[in-house]
């Protein structure tokens, strides 16, 4: 019921599953596996704690600030949330970059190249610049869509702004929370500098995720109303195909392979279970509308 | 107090028949028992008024109503240890023969024993009310149990006169629990005698009065403001600064921090109306940079913790930086930040509390970086802006009507 779309009453088309991996031909394939995740889904816990929390000293002005600072237990209590978060954050990160270093310190010589180059990498690659020019041209009617790899130019922007992010954020955030002891060897306007750019990046950074990734990942047409691959882990080999046609026909070579229940990316994997579906939907969908109830917010401060 | 219930000639006849049949009934059973007792412990001559005026039962047979027996009822016992612990005959002048002469003339006037006191009224407002004062002594002094000096600063006096002040005045009643509630007297403030309008010269609300009215309970912060930037200014010492065809600015006095009969303690006041608010009412530039940093942003949200105007500047000692003694001098910050940061140094202390990034000149560190990351949250966001509204122009153009959600892009000759 919920993890399906309504469908018009004419079309005698089996129902479209809510979620978009889930839709089009097809056996499931692994896309991500539990670390990913994991890693994703304690971003989204973090990250919304950390905008929830800092968003109404950002705007302190506006008439829902005080409202919502009471809500979150004063001003004391949001700072205990807002730096909790910040070691959740902090925590993610780190582990993130031990496991680049652990996944690259054990591949092979070939699965290294793979990782740091061509349509398997999440590394920045010539080809990206030219799906940007072609997704250009493909809004304008003037050719086909990009033939994305593993990771769209999007994804990589999104994963490589969590870097820049975290650094700016979180060196600046460092430097507010040990104040007295960056003071000791730093002048304080550095606090001024660190204040500016701690705010001005989390709203850039908040605006980005609820309104841009928001509608590249789950609120375009073709994805509507959600894409809970990042919940599930895993999408039909359709979906990769329309998505990710630069890596689809290797994974579908792999087809023959056994079906695996445990993360295996790219193995053949079973469907998810009525029950993963609705946990899938039911956090993104919070996760929707809280994102889309504090971008409103921000945007009432802007517009009036 | 008035009496209606009869003329003073009729009220005189009928005390008097009363009191002599009294008498007559008293000296018959005083000579069938002896010689009466003498009562232990009464100091003043009184037993032969209290014979009468100590019995309240007696009063009432011979008096119209209750409340006139009431009001000549006094005993020894209620004089007492009171500010009138005095003979009857000190104000009854004319009392001491009996029958008493008719009519009250001869009752001494407070002005009688209290001439100052008397002249400080006459210049009040309250001897000028025009249908004649509508408050006397009596109302917050009483009558016969006059209380003393030290009686007068009884929790239980204070409420009971404030409630005489309140009868008339009943708008101005303070909030329960503010301060100053049923703790001080309206008079403590207002004076007591010669009350005057806050407006009216010589006012003890008056601005230059407020530092001896207020400082009278709170010394130190009297003390202090004596020497504080708004205290001299108030007090003549120090000009204010006047803009050409502007009213000149009017310094603030306790009561235009503090507030009145609105007054809040200072710990307790709602978020974003403290002392800070006040400030920002002059000092509005001051105001617009501190609210942009975490001191003024989270004090605007309630924080009790964070660093409001007088966190820094203090309250009644406020000195502009260049004054050695002020505690934002120079030499002063260590200590000034360190009530909140015990830590900081002299380095921590180079922060700027008013920062402003629309100054170019004075902070262009803060400017630039202000303008470079609203350039990199406008680009950004533009960029992704115009990509995300094509796209979704796109994708609804190539959706043929009537295909399944997902199968249009999918099968269209475009991927």
């Amino acid at each position: 019921m919920s993890s399906t779309l309504p469908r018009p009453a004419a079309s005698r088309a089996p129902a479209v599953p809510m979620d978009s991996a889930q839709r089009g031909e097809g056996p499931f394939v692994w896309r991500f596996n539990l670390y990913h995740r994991v890693t994703h889904a304690a971003m989204i816990i973090s990250f919304f704690t950390l905008v929830t929390t800092g968003l109404p000293l950002r705007f302190s002005n506006a008439f829902w600030a005080p409202t919502l600072m009471q809500l979150l237990g004063g001003v004391h209590m949001a700072g205990l949330l807002h730096r909790a978060a910040a070691l959740v954050t902090f925590g993610y990160f780190g582990a993130h970059v031990s496991y680049l270093a652990l996944a690259l310190s054990r591949a092979t010589p070939s699965q290294r190249r793979r990782m740091l180059w061509g349509p398997d990498s999440m590394v920045p690659h010539p080809d990206d610049i030219l799906h940007v020019v072609q997704q250009f041209r493909w809004y304008l009617g003037l050719g086909p869509r990009p033939k994305f790899g593993r990771f769209s130019y999007m994804e990589k922007f999104d994963y490589f702004a969590v870097f820049w992010g975290v650094a700016m954020i979180g060196v600046s955030g460092l430097l507010l929370w040990f104040a007295e002891f960056f003071g000791r060897f730093l002048p304080g306007w550095v606090f001024n500098l660190a204040t500016i750019i701690h705010a001005d990046e989390a709203v850039l950074a908040a605006a980005f995720i609820f309104t841009i990734h928001f509608f590249n990942v789950h609120l375009r047409p073709e994805k509507f109303p959600l894409d809970a691959v990042m919940f599930t882990g895993r999408a039909t080999t359709e979906y990769m195909e329309e998505e990710h046609p630069g890596v689809a026909g290797k994974i579908a070579a792999l087809s023959g392979r056994a079906v695996q229940s445990t993360p295996l990316i790219d193995a053949p994997a079973p469907p998810p279970s009525r029950r993963q579906s609705l946990v899938g939907a039911i956090l993104g969908f919070l996760a929707l509308a809280v994102g889309v109830v504090l971008i409103g917010m921000i945007l009432w401060v802007a517009l009036s | 107090m008035k009496l209606s219930w009869c003329g003073p000639r009729v009220r005189g006849a009928a005390v008097l028949a009363a009191a002599a049949l009294y008498f007559a009934v008293q000296a018959a059973g005083v000579s069938a028992q002896g010689a009466a007792a003498p009562r232990p412990g009464v100091p003043r001559p009184v037993p032969t008024c209290e014979r009468c005026h100590g019995e309240l039962e007696f009063l009432r047979q011979h008096s119209p109503t209750l409340d006139r027996a009431r009001s000549l009822s006094v005993s020894d016992q209620l004089l007492r240890g009171s500010g009138h612990d005095l003979p009857c005959a000190e104000c009854h002048k004319g009392f001491s023969a009996f029958p008493h002469p008719g009519g009250t003339a001869t009752t001494a006037t407070c002005a009688s024993c209290h001439p100052a006191v008397a002249r400080a009224w006459d210049a009040g407002t309250h001897a000028h009310v025009d249908q004649g004062s509508p408050v006397g002594c009596k109302d917050c002094h009483g009558v016969h149990p006059v209380p003393t000096r030290a009686g007068l600063k009884a929790r239980e006096a204070i409420v009971a006169m404030n409630q005489r002040c309140l009868a008339c005045h009943d708008t101005r009643r303070f909030p329960a629990h503010a301060p100053h509630s049923d703790s001080v007297a309206c008079a403590s403030c207002h004076g007591a005698h010669d009350v005057r309008s806050h407006d009216q010269a010589g006012s003890t609300l008056a601005a230059r009065s407020q530092i001896t009215t207020c400082g009278a309970c709170h010394r130190e912060e009297a003390a202090s403001w004596r020497n504080d930037i708004h205290g001299q200014t108030v007090l003549g010492a120090r000009s204010v600064k006047t803009v050409a065809g502007q009213e000149p600015p009017r310094p603030p006095t306790c009561t235009t921090c503090h507030g009145g009969h609105q007054m809040v303690h200072p710990k307790q006041v709602a978020a974003g109306t403290g002392p800070g608010a006040g400030c920002t009412k002059c000092h509005e530039k001051y105001a617009d940079t501190f609210g942009d940093s975490y001191h003024g942003q989270a004090s605007r949200l309630g924080s009790k913790r964070a660093a409001d105007c007088t966190g820094c500047h203090t309250a009644h000692s406020i000195l502009p930086a260049a004054n050695p003694r002020s505690s934002v001098a120079k030499a002063n910050l260590v200590a000034t930040c360190g009530h909140c940061h015990p830590r900081a140094t002299a380095s921590f202390t180079a922060f700027q509390p008013h920062g402003d990034v629309h100054d170019r000149a004075k902070s262009p560190l803060l400017f630039w970086t202000y303008r470079l990351m609203m350039l990199l949250l406008t680009g950004t966001l533009m960029f992704f802006g115009v990509h995300t509204t094509l796209w979704l122009a796109r994708s609804l153009r190539g959706e043929p009507a009537g295909s399944g959600a997902h199968g249009g892009t999918r099968k269209g000759g475009d991927a």
